[in-house]
């Protein structure tokens, strides 16, 4: 049981930076794993996976997808054109498009994970 | 969902590039385009303020901060070009670009965001006006969402397309251009070519929603007005109808053949008049549904009026068979699936006319089913009330537009059974500029 406990200790600083990346902030977690691509949203009435996801990098990295529930269209703009080192920090900015409205969060802090 | 796949071929129009990875964000001030004479040549302008642009990885981020990417427009049927101080851009475009058949269009303080998940237009106004027919919306926002996931054929090679097909399983129109704003303002004018008739149409529209097997709507108010006489208004209008699951064009009589065939229509009040006819509708409906081939139709109250009287209708139920080809909208092919079968009751018919006694008949009971007729009423005459029964045929003749009801039985008060008698009675009472009587059969001109 103890080694369980240490074993499970040890691995969950890195578990918390597996992934592309790893965003917080106004109100949302969103999580970006690779290979395959696929994005989790929660916070602010969002609990989902995200689909249609598609990463595509200029000037900033830039994650799109789509949810049903609530229908949205989502951008996730990270501003890290270099895929920089896991544990590195960036700020990132979320454009939600609904049939209500689009909206923009900004402030967003981004952690590059090992994928 | 024309208009999705116009403002997107308006702005930008990629479909010659191969690879049509697309998208667009963009803050306009002003679009005005009017197509040249000839198809050539000088087309309007574009002001505004900025442009997020990826095409296929050319990526054109624009503040647009001392207008200097202010445009003229240029257009040729292949090729929309934008002239600036700085310099030109410009796109090819399709020989049957959707943009050829834009004739006039205008977009005030709008907001466009399109990609692969995508159509998000919200404005102030948007016009498109063609010879025939114009569309004008109002503070507005257009949403459309691609529902297909990443194990879905690949996009075509014309993003235009694709956003339409979009639209064609999940859109929603509604107010949202501005916070507490409750509705868009929807104006629509259509002159048919082949006919002539004129029809307007101006809704307050509080959402409309298309999805993947359903169309809803809730209008806060709509008015048509069809050739310049007959008007129709109705308050807080909220309706909901099937659609093809498999739509991927604006086929108007598709949709209205869905829609007409699973329809839910909740209360409302309305009026119809017609300046022509001199006539005057108001109604008070509780409900209007239409499921697996029969029409329900309750009226709480309804009121009809003409230059020399007033009918006034209280708890009115209708049911009868819809067949699937019939138009709901088409009085003759009602009448003609009415005839086969037909359940109706009315509490009241009231006729008021100045000068003269009231006159009402309570509690019909009409019965049809394969043109054979049973109704029941009570009527008051000479201040004695007198319950009815009559038995008889119904034809349509659709040549003559008329209804031919034969009378071959007739129950009267204290036992009379006859039939002279009654249509002796029903000539002092109904005959009119469109019922008549002959012997025993009453003819209604439709």
């Amino acid at each position: 049981m103890k080694k369980t406990l240490l074993a499970f200790t040890l691995l969950l600083p890195a578990l918390s930076i597996a992934g592309v990346y790893n965003c917080s902030g106004s109100g949302f977690i969103i999580d970006i794993a690779g290979m395959p691509l696929e994005m989790k949203i929660v916070g602010n009435g969002f609990n989902t996976m995200v689909t249609n996801v598609r990463a595509t990098s200029n000037f900033d990295t830039i994650i799109t997808g789509s949810t049903l529930n609530p229908p949205s269209s989502l951008k996730v703009t990270i501003k890290d054109s270099s895929f920089g080192n896991p544990g590195d920090s960036f700020k990132g900015n979320l454009q939600v498009s609904t049939p209500e409205e689009v909206k923009e969060y900004r402030g967003l802090n981004c952690i590059r994970g090992n994928d | 969902m024309k208009l999705s796949a116009i403002i997107f071929c308006l702005l930008f129009s990629f479909a010659a590039l191969s690879e049509t990875k697309l998208s667009v964000d963009l803050a306009i001030d002003k679009l005005q385009y009017q197509k040249p004479p000839k198809g050539v040549g000088k087309a309007g302008s574009l002001i505004f303020k900025s442009a997020n642009v990826n095409n296929n990885g050319i990526v054109l981020n624009v503040n647009n901060v001392n207008k200097i990417f202010d445009s003229q427009i240029f257009v040729r049927p292949t090729f929309l070009g934008f002239t600036t101080q700085f310099g030109d851009y410009g796109f090819s475009l399709e020989p049957n670009s959707v943009i050829n058949s834009v004739n006039q269009t205008e977009l005030l303080n709008s907001k466009l965001i399109l990609d692969d998940n995508q159509l998000n237009v919200s404005g102030e106004f948007l016009s498109f006006i063609n010879i025939d027919s114009s569309i004008k919306l109002r503070t507005f926002r257009l949403y459309c969402q691609n529902l297909s996931d990443q194990n879905s054929p690949l996009p075509s090679d014309s993003p235009a397309n694709d956003m339409v097909s979009n639209c064609f399983r999940f859109l929603t129109l509604n107010g949202n251009y501005a916070p507490n704003n409750e509705a868009a303002i929807l104006e629509f004018e259509n002159k048919d070519k082949d006919t002539g008739d004129k029809l307007f149409l101006n809704a307050e529209v509080r959402s409309f929603d298309v999805r993947k097997n359903q169309v809803s709507a809730n209008f806060k108010a709509a008015r048509s007005v069809s050739n310049d006489s007959y008007f129709i208004s109705a308050d807080n209008l909220n309706l909901s109808c099937a659609k093809d699951e498999d739509l991927k064009e604006m086929d108007l009589n598709k949709i209205k053949k869905a829609c007409l065939n699973e329809l839910k229509i909740a209360p409302l009040k309305a009026s119809i008049v017609d300046k022509a006819a001199k006539t005057n509708f108001n109604l008070d409906i509780k409900d209007l549904t239409v499921l697996d081939k029969i029409a329900y139709f309750t009226l709480n109250s309804g009121s009809f009026s003409d230059t020399v009287s007033t009918t006034t209708i209280s708890n009115l139920m209708l049911n009868f068979q819809k067949e699937t080809e019939t138009d709901l909208l088409d009085l003759i092919q009602v009448l003609k699936d009415c005839i086969s079968y037909t359940r109706l009751s009315i509490a009241e018919i009231k006729n008021t006319k100045p000068d003269e006694k009231d006159s009402a008949v309570k509690n019909i009971l009409v019965n049809s089913s394969n043109g054979a007729l049973l109704v029941h009423a009570e009527a008051k005459y000479l201040g004695i009330k007198a319950k009815v029964t009559i038995t008889g045929r119904i034809a349509l003749d659709e040549a003559q537009r008329q209804l031919n009801i034969t009378v071959t039985d007739a129950r009267l008060p204290m036992g009379i059974n006859s039939v002279k008698l009654l249509m002796y009675f029903l000539k002092k009472t109904i005959v009119s500029k469109n019922i008549s009587i002959n012997s025993n059969i009453i003819t209604v001109s439709l």
